[in-house]
């Protein structure tokens, strides 16, 4: 667990949110999916972002759009490979009840794909 | 209707409007100087502005998002208030402590001015000044002199302080058996630590049986760490008559570094004692010693579990307990000079 000194509520929800995006989802989320997925203040949330950037577990990046009048872009984390094995463990150790989320494909288009790729 | 009663409205409506109005552009000024107070990376802080100014953009309604601003300025506030908070803990336990700690400090920053001042001053019979002497010395890689300065220090036999000084130059030297020596003479007036340090150098010594008697003393309640946090509760009382507004911070702190000493100190020292259990055979008095932190600390659950299954193939290496000693002093209790 290298970097991470201090594990604590908020770290394990974060982590769980990022982890269950990596698994199941595109594999990123912005800070404001985080925090309302968390139900976490900004803040907090921030905060738990900060040391996981600093531990090497997440990287970020800006989200890529033509620049609509100024408006400010989204910054989207993504977990690290360290940082997926890291959370996995942590999780496992720490939340008895987790489980890593597993892809479950969808009934239509899961069909679909396998007899496309037979 | 009086006129009064109409300005007011005209007035009041015209508020409300531009005050709606004005929300999202506050809102986003309150994130920039949020993330600039709670950033003191320029580069990270102009990150962190546009990224929450793009989670106010998030928000629905105006009035929303100047919460939202407000909600981030506030926890950058508190963040802010985090960080002079702990430097008030470290300011309390320097105060609390010792000033001689204060003045390390100082010294060890610009040894080479103060070499002079210190001179006089231990010439003119200042035992703290000798000791900041040989500090400096120290500092300079001027070892041998230092220790000179330390050894004549005659009074130090009540002072704890000069002699786990003394020990560890000594060690630094090479001189074990005589660091051993200088830490024993430390514990007969209470060197807070010394004991840790003793337990350490005994087992790179293969002397394993006195350090596990040492080992078993620090475990029962009367060990140096919990003495110096008492002594240290009650040096607050003065502080706490003079700064009241200070109290809370330095109070609070200086109990959870008291804690935190504590507990490492602790769970630490049950698993190396543990360890030299392990390796002297004492299987039944290891499984004793893990067993009140196999709860907490992984590690030591690992061992009591292949312990009680009658693995007894790799004994654990014991842990030296001062590295965590110094790894907590450097954080908020006031170190040995």
């Amino acid at each position: 667990m290298s970097g991470l000194t201090r594990v604590t509520g908020p770290l394990l929800d974060v982590l769980e949110v990022l982890l269950t995006a990596y698994v199941v989802g595109n594999g990123e989320v912005h800070g404001w999916e985080i925090m309302k997925t968390t139900k976490r203040t900004g803040p907090t949330t921030y905060g738990v972002l900060d040391r996981l950037e600093q531990a090497e577990w997440i990287v970020g990046r800006w989200e890529e759009k033509e620049s609509e009048d100024g408006k400010p872009r989204r910054r989207y984390y993504r977990l690290t490979p360290d940082g997926f094995a890291g959370a996995q463990k942590l999780l496992t150790e720490r939340r008895p009840g987790w489980e890593t989320p597993h892809l479950t494909p969808k009934p239509g288009l899961a069909l679909f794909r396998t007899s496309e790729a037979r | 209707m009086t006129t009064a009663e109409i300005v007011f409205a005209v007035l009041s409506g015209l508020l409300i409007n531009e005050g709606c109005e004005v929300s999202p552009w506050l809102a986003k000024k309150l994130t920039v100087r949020a993330a600039r107070r709670a950033y003191a990376d320029s580069e990270k802080a102009e990150v962190r502005a546009e990224e929450w100014s793009a989670v106010i953009d998030e928000r629905p309604g105006k009035l929303f998002k100047l919460c939202t601003g407000v909600w981030f300025y506030t926890g950058a506030l508190s963040i802010t208030a985090r960080h002079k908070t702990g430097r008030l803990i470290t300011r309390g336990a320097i105060i609390a402590g010792d000033q001689l700690t204060k003045a390390a400090l100082l010294v060890s920053r610009t040894p080479e001015l103060y070499i002079p001042l210190l001179r006089l001053a231990a010439r003119l019979g200042s035992k703290e000044a000798l000791l900041l002497l040989a500090g400096a010395l120290e500092r300079q890689g001027r070892i041998a002199e230092a220790m000179s300065h330390l050894k004549v220090l005659h009074y130090t036999k009540r002072w704890s302080l000069a002699w786990i000084r003394l020990g560890a130059l000594l060690e630094a030297t090479g001189q074990i058996d005589a660091a051993i020596d200088v830490y024993r003479t430390s514990l007969t007036f209470g060197g807070t630590y010394a004991r840790a340090e003793l337990v350490r150098l005994l087992i790179s010594k293969d002397r394993t049986e006195e350090a596990i008697d040492l080992g078993v003393t620090l475990l029962n309640g009367q060990d140096e760490a919990t003495i110096a946090c008492k002594q240290m509760e009650s040096s607050l009382l003065p502080i706490v008559r003079q700064e009241p507004r200070t109290l809370n911070a330095i109070t609070r702190g200086a109990r959870a570094a008291q804690k935190l000493t504590y507990k490492e100190i602790d769970l630490a020292t049950r698993l190396w004692l543990g360890g030299l259990l392990e390796m002297e055979g004492q299987i039944d008095q290891a499984i004793h010693v893990y067993e009140p932190v196999a709860g907490q600390d992984k590690l030591a659950a690992l061992r009591l579990a292949r312990l009680r299954e009658g693995d007894t193939s790799i004994p654990l290496t014991p842990i030296p307990v001062p590295h965590l000693v110094h790894q907590v002093n450097t954080e908020g209790q006031p170190s040995q000079i």
